[in-house]
């Protein structure tokens, strides 16, 4: 084993726990959480070289993650049917509703929850995200938007 | 608490108690992961590269001497009963798709994952997943393209490149690339595009086809869409840019509403999902010649402009396909090769789905056909004992399939 692979182990095993956990909050279910993260990993090791030469690692691999994502799932265009309509908004709802939130989190179109994982759980700026997703800042934020307004709507119809 | 506050919370207790398991074994190649990508796509990925590629074979052949009787069947060509040959090998030196997520130029693999978006002779472009970027290339030199893009089109000659992209301003721009050089030609900027916009069609002189969107809109994702669109033409040399004669179309058809076809100039339209495809020719001087309306179903007219490809009614997972004379006339059905049937259809999803490429979500709208030369085209069939797919090639004019077989 060389150097560079005692490195990338060493990695891997550290970056693991994390970037399963960032999967699971994309992908909604352990299967494919599994699935992301350990292929994230594989192209990560592949490409090893070039990720150390990344002003930040994390971030290159963030940038990975959400790229198998988004890549590897069919569109979803059931859901994308259901909320073509965009929701008119509701006031913010209670502080109680912590713990039901996370199903209509998972009901959101593969984008808007990308969205919100990079904007809510990793804290990133809109202009990171959209250089993570390939998209204009705009775009960010009104995807954002848009799925805010999805899951005050959501919670609004299920505590009517 | 506010909804921001709300979500920024629920994420991070979800993450906290997530059971995190065991790293499996990074010994897999990705290939060993289960993956979502439909088969279709990327069966209409190989049947794209090898039809490239297909076109050099047959481009070869013109230029060498047909033997007048050869003694025993060839290998890799498969003889009509009316004396034609149907080539079925790919050749060596182009881009080939090696299997799925790998690219291979001039036979040696390119790092990375890859899905391949369009390929002309030996010019390619692809995009890389490991980074979420979009590469073309002329054989091994290759060149990122920045940006989120829509559309691609790579001429029939494989000597120009075009396609939109939209800078960190949002400002959209169609861009257009001599390949040899790999300098840009010119530009055209154009407002409102829309993601939904781009290139669908480049000329060998360089003419480029364009969908405009008009009317700016976003999905339930707050990806850029539209509402509106028309097809335009940009003549760079000249100048000029000039609507086609069709009206604008409705959303569910954007994106596809032509496909190019017949001779490297011919396309076909339509302007909404109910409407009766016409073919016609983009002239050089920019206007669109209107030759023909098409029947309902047609994917296709041939480079000869003799025959139209039709796309039958699928019955379960049989699905016929058809060709009549260009003029019209008696159609007929077109045989795949024999233990391969050509796919359950998702007409209103493949008909009109020109070569465009978006980054995320719906990434790859590829034909899965392509007209060739003569009256030659290639089309995905499934394996009728597995779930393999590969690319036959049909002759038209006799209309049955031989398989092409990989590199």
């Amino acid at each position: 084993m060389t150097g560079a692979d005692d490195d990338f182990t060493e990695y891997a095993a550290a970056a693991w726990p994390a970037l399963y956990r960032r999967a699971y909050l994309l992908a909604g279910q352990h299967a494919d959480a599994e699935d992301i993260a350990q292929q994230t990993l594989i192209r990560v090791r592949r490409h090893w070289a070039k990720v150390l030469k990344a002003d930040s690692v994390d971030a290159y691999v963030l940038r990975m993650l959400t790229n198998v994502f988004l890549s590897s799932r069919r569109p979803a265009r059931v859901s994308r049917e259901l909320l073509t309509v965009v929701p008119e908004p509701v006031s913010d709802p209670p502080e109680d509703l912590r713990g039901v939130l996370w199903p209509h989190i998972c009901s959101l179109p593969d984008r808007q929850r990308a969205v919100l994982v990079l904007r809510f759980y990793e804290d990133l700026p809109e202009r990171e995200i959209a250089d993570v997703l390939g998209v204009t800042a705009g775009t960010v934020k009104s995807t954002a938007h848009k799925a805010l307004a999805n899951l005050r709507t959501a919670l609004g119809k299920e505590f009517a | 608490m506010s909804i921001e506050e709300l979500v920024r919370a629920e994420l991070r207790d979800v993450a906290g108690s997530v059971d995190v398991p065991r790293m499996p074994s990074l010994d897999a190649e990705p290939d060993s992961v289960r993956h979502r990508w439909p088969v279709l796509v990327a069966a209409a990925v190989v049947g794209l590269i090898l039809v490239g590629g297909a076109q050099l074979v047959l481009r070869d052949r013109d230029t060498a001497p047909e033997p007048s009787r050869p003694p025993e069947p060839t290998p890799g060509v498969t003889r009509t009963p009316s004396g034609g040959t149907v080539p079925r090998t790919a050749p060596s030196g182009a881009v080939v798709f090696g299997g799925a997520g790998t690219l291979s130029v001039d036979g040696k693999p390119v790092p990375g994952s890859w899905q391949v978006v369009a390929q002309q002779g030996p010019v390619w472009a692809a995009y890389l997943t490991d980074w979420g970027e979009l590469w073309w290339g002329r054989g091994a030199d290759r060149h990122r393209i920045d940006g989120p893009t829509s559309g691609l089109a790579i001429s029939p000659d494989a000597r120009s490149l075009a396609w939109g992209a939209t800078d960190a301003q949002g400002n959209d721009t169609i861009h257009l690339v001599d390949t040899a050089s790999g300098q840009e030609r010119a530009r055209l900027p154009v407002e409102d595009r829309g993601a939904a916009g781009g290139p669908v069609m480049l000329t060998s002189g360089g003419t480029v086809v364009f969908q405009h969107c008009v009317a700016p809109a976003t999905d339930s994702g707050g990806w850029p869409t539209c509402s509106k669109a028309r097809l335009e033409v940009w003549l760079p040399e000249m100048g000029v840019t000039d609507r086609l004669p069709l009206p604008a179309s409705k959303p569910d058809v954007l994106s596809r509403m032509v496909v190019p076809s017949g001779t490297d100039n011919g396309i076909i339209a339509k302007s909404r999902r109910e409407a009766r495809p016409a073919y016609l020719r983009i002239t050089r001087d920019g206007a669109a010649e209107v030759v023909a309306a098409l029947p309902w179903r047609a994917v296709a007219v041939s480079a000869d402009e003799r025959f139209v490809l039709v796309e039958g009614e699928c019955a379960g997972p049989l699905c016929p396909w058809e060709v009549e004379p260009f003029g019209g006339g008696e159609r007929r059905e077109v045989r795949p090769p024999s233990g391969w049937s050509f796919m359950p259809s998702t007409a209103d999803r493949r008909l009109f789905s020109a070569p465009l490429f978006t980054q995320y979500g719906e990434p790859l709208f590829v034909l899965s056909h392509s007209v060739e030369e003569g009256s030659l085209v290639t089309i995905d069939v499934a394996s009728v004992r597995s779930q393999e797919v590969r690319p036959a090639r049909c002759d038209l004019s006799d209309p049955r399939c031989v398989l092409v077989e990989p590199n």
